[in-house]
């Protein structure tokens, strides 16, 4: 029993080990959020929000030196403290891998991306092959927090993270990991979006990946536009007021690693039903507020002749709103945006709906996969969506 | 409690180093595949394993045997006792580097690659003083809360909906399937450690259980570790498993983005560090009685243990330098000699030992 139990202790001693491998916290600059842009002649522009450690407001800082260096012209920006705890550092560099670098390198601190809760790429990065390797070297070289959510942003990303303040509560981590959260229990963020996911579908042949995509509130009344339901707009351009400039609504959907073209919040939801990963209980189709009793039922599959169809069967309650529609006309409308959605990636040559996964399992190995040019056949393929709604 | 006789006390000691060579194998198997036959198959790196599961029981079973034999003989050879603490040896230390790896990518990140390694022999060597004994019943009292804490962390990391990694379901094609195959062949020889005898020479005489303990224990091991492999190639595709080039990177789980993966992570992460060494300990004990079988001074002082823990020490040291590429090249070599360990014992010389013992 004796020599269990040393041997029990001597095995279970080294775990404690992980203590030694880390960081002083006081010697580590906690990184919240992330942004990327393009900066001229190539080069690229991080700005990072991280923990300062302190409660003071202040000014711009002083300026940065110019890092001598022959081949790389990389500048090292002021340091912003732009709200009490935190602070936006800036580095202009031919590579995401060296900004960071700079950004170690001119701060007393070294960089700790553990606690990261986003990466916001600006759209016209983002439409380049530039995204993944950005992702790739923020996800390994610098062991990012995994989770951390992907954005898209039209606007400057630098701007858009400079924006960002813990609107409710103290603590910018916390708010956005609670943002980040009821907005995926509304399906209007992607349901996969986080760093690792991301990187995974954009590596995969057989799956798209989504991102969430966002911006600055550019209204500046509260007029509403007739005709389209509120949610199935592009954020932005939201009829609404608030102190929190920045918008998450929709998705920015990819084609490989190359970002294609936009969803709306609404499309969104409809792209989360089709996967199966919807996670909203009280949907509002129409002006009819309802309740999702039973798990709701969807079934993906490639036809024998190719088509692209997905069943969902779906049991509801009506919660609130008027009652002037069948289960019928709820199913139809679903078939109706369901096919035109999916029809949207095909256009855009995105498979968020993960069809491709479905179409991998007909081949034995991968060099007949890669053969099989499933993206043409993808793009091509006839839609088929079926709903069966009961409304209870 | 009523005292065990002597054959109950036997039929427990063997049934623990039953488990001890069952962590071996399973320990092995995740090692090779993980380490070696994952470049070659990608996600279908399970299909590669799936052979060694019969493989380890065939071992074990051969071993059993072979023992029995060679103890009607009077004892092992000095040559085959030696051969058998060389391919002990070999295992503990391919075992040890991929455990050095995998702390290193994880835990030590910020560490010495010499420290590390390092502070890994020094960890199994005094883990190891407890003797094979020891070790063996650790083994027996985790055998299932070991495999079963690891299979539901493993599940864990599946992805809620399809699951990209199990398809094209032979990965590259059957000739890297293949490769990879040849390449594990070496995982079952943790199993020679059953052609070790019981160190007490009181129990010579008392009966040694049915060897289908043996073999279904090293079959269950190598079956362990064929799981973990199917469910770590499950979440990613075959693309993600290509782009793993770093042998520690290799030897971790794929997150695929979910909120609690991390924490199940490190979970999963402490099982596996704490499997691997169990499997490394096993392995440096035995390394340790074959050696003493081989030159029976070296039993004084624990002498054997200690030889073997500075040429595991030195090994490590010189992976270090040379990397540990050269490990993973080396280790699929460690079937030849385990092979020949195997041999047929020759009928006994006369009346005496061949082998002190």
């Amino acid at each position: 029993m004796k020599r269990i139990l040393c041997s029990v202790m001597l095995l279970i001693l080294p775990a404690l080990l992980s203590g030694c491998g880390g960081q002083e916290i006081e010697s580590s600059l906690f990184v919240i959020a992330m942004a990327v842009d393009p900066a001229p002649d190539g080069t690229l522009t991080v700005t990072v929000k991280a923990l300062s450690g302190t409660q003071e407001t202040g000014g711009a800082g002083q300026t940065g030196g110019t890092a001598p260096d022959a081949g790389a012209q990389e500048q090292a920006s002021a340091a912003e403290q732009s709200e009490p705890g935190y602070i936006v550092l800036s580095a202009t560099a031919p590579s995401c891998l060296r900004a960071l670098s700079l950004l170690s390198a001119t701060t007393p601190r070294t960089l700790n991306l553990s606690q990261l809760q986003e990466v916001v790429l600006s759209r016209t990065l983002a439409q380049t092959d530039a995204a993944l390797p950005i992702l790739r070297e923020i996800h390994s070289m610098y062991r990012a927090n995994s989770g951390a959510i992907v954005v898209v942003t039209p606007d400057n990303a630098g701007d858009f993270i400079r924006r960002q303040h813990a609107l409710l509560g103290v603590r910018l981590s916390q708010y956005l990991q609670v943002l980040f959260e009821s907005l995926s229990r509304m399906d209007t963020i992607p349901p996969r979006a986080q760093l690792a996911s991301v990187i995974a579908a954009m590596e995969s042949g057989t799956r798209d990946a989504a991102a969430v995509y966002a911006a600055g509130n550019a209204f500046d009344s509260s007029l509403v536009l007739p005709g389209t339901p509120e949610l199935d707009r592009l954020p932005g351009h939201l009829p609404r007021t608030s102190p929190a400039e920045n918008e998450y609504l929709g998705s920015a959907i990819f084609s490989g690693g190359r970002m294609t073209g936009t969803l709306t919040g609404s499309e969104t939801a409809l792209l989360c039903l089709i996967t199966g990963e919807a996670r909203t209980r009280s949907p509002v189709i129409g002006s009819t507020q309802y309740k999702v009793n039973l798990p709701t039922r969807v079934r993906r599959y490639i036809g024998e002749d190719g088509t692209l169809c997905v069943h969902i069967r779906m049991n509801l309650t009506r919660i609130a709103g008027d009652q002037g529609r069948t289960a019928q006309d709820v199913a139809a409308q679903i078939e109706r945006t369901a096919v035109s959605l999916l029809q949207k990636l095909q256009a855009a040559d995105c498979d968020a709906a993960g069809y491709g996964a479905q179409a991998i399992r007909g081949y034995l190995t991968t060099a007949q996969w890669e053969r099989s040019e499933w993206a043409d056949a993808y793009r091509s393929a006839p839609v088929r969506v079926t709903a069966d709604v009961r409304i209870l | 409690m009523p005292e065990k006789t002597a054959d109950q006390r036997v039929h427990a000691a063997w049934r623990s180093r039953a488990c001890a060579a069952s962590f071996a194998c399973g320990a092995s198997v995740f090692a090779f595949g993980a380490g070696i036959a994952m470049p070659l198959s990608l996600n279908a790196v399970w299909l590669s394993a799936l052979p060694c599961v019969p493989l380890c029981a065939l071992a074990a079973a051969r071993c059993v045997v072979l023992s029995r034999r060679i103890q009607a003989g009077g004892g092992m050879r000095k040559w085959r006792a030696a051969l058998l603490a060389a391919v002990m040896l070999a295992s503990c230390a391919f075992l040890t580097a991929s455990l050095v790896s995998l702390a290193g990518y994880t835990l030590l990140e910020q560490a010495r690659a010499v420290s590390c390694a390092l502070l890994t022999v020094g960890f199994l060597l005094a883990a190891a003083a407890p003797r094979m004994q020891g070790v063996s019943r650790l083994c027996f009292a985790v055998r299932f809360v070991l495999p079963a804490a690891m299979l539901l962390c493993g599940l864990a990391f599946l992805p809620q909906r399809d699951s990209p990694g199990l398809y094209p379901l032979l990965g590259p094609g059957a000739g890297p399937v293949l490769a990879g195959t040849a390449a594990m062949l070496s995982c079952a020889a943790p199993a020679l450690m059953l052609l070790l005898p019981l160190t007490s020479s009181r129990v010579s005489d008392a009966p040694t259980p049915p060897i289908m303990l043996f073999a279904g224990r090293a079959a269950a091991g190598a079956a362990l570790g064929t799981a973990l492999l199917l469910l770590y190639a499950l979440p990613g595709g075959y693309e993600a498993m290509r782009a793993r080039s770093v042998w520690g990177e290799r030897l971790t789980f794929p997150l695929s983005g979910g909120a609690q993966q991390p924490l199940i992570r490190m979970l999963m992460l402490l099982l596996q560090l704490f499997a691997l060494q169990l499997g490394a300990v096993s392995l440096l004990c035995a390394a340790e009685d074959a050696l003493c079988l081989a030159l029976p001074a070296l039993r004084k002082h624990r002498a054997g243990l200690l030889l073997c823990a500075a040429a595991l020490a030195a090994l490590m040291l010189l992976l270090t330098h040379a990397g540990y590429t050269a490990a993973l090249i080396a280790a699929p070599l460690i079937a030849l000699p385990a092979a020949l360990t195997l041999l047929p014992a020759l009928s006994p010389r006369g009346a005496g030992k061949e082998a002190c013992g």
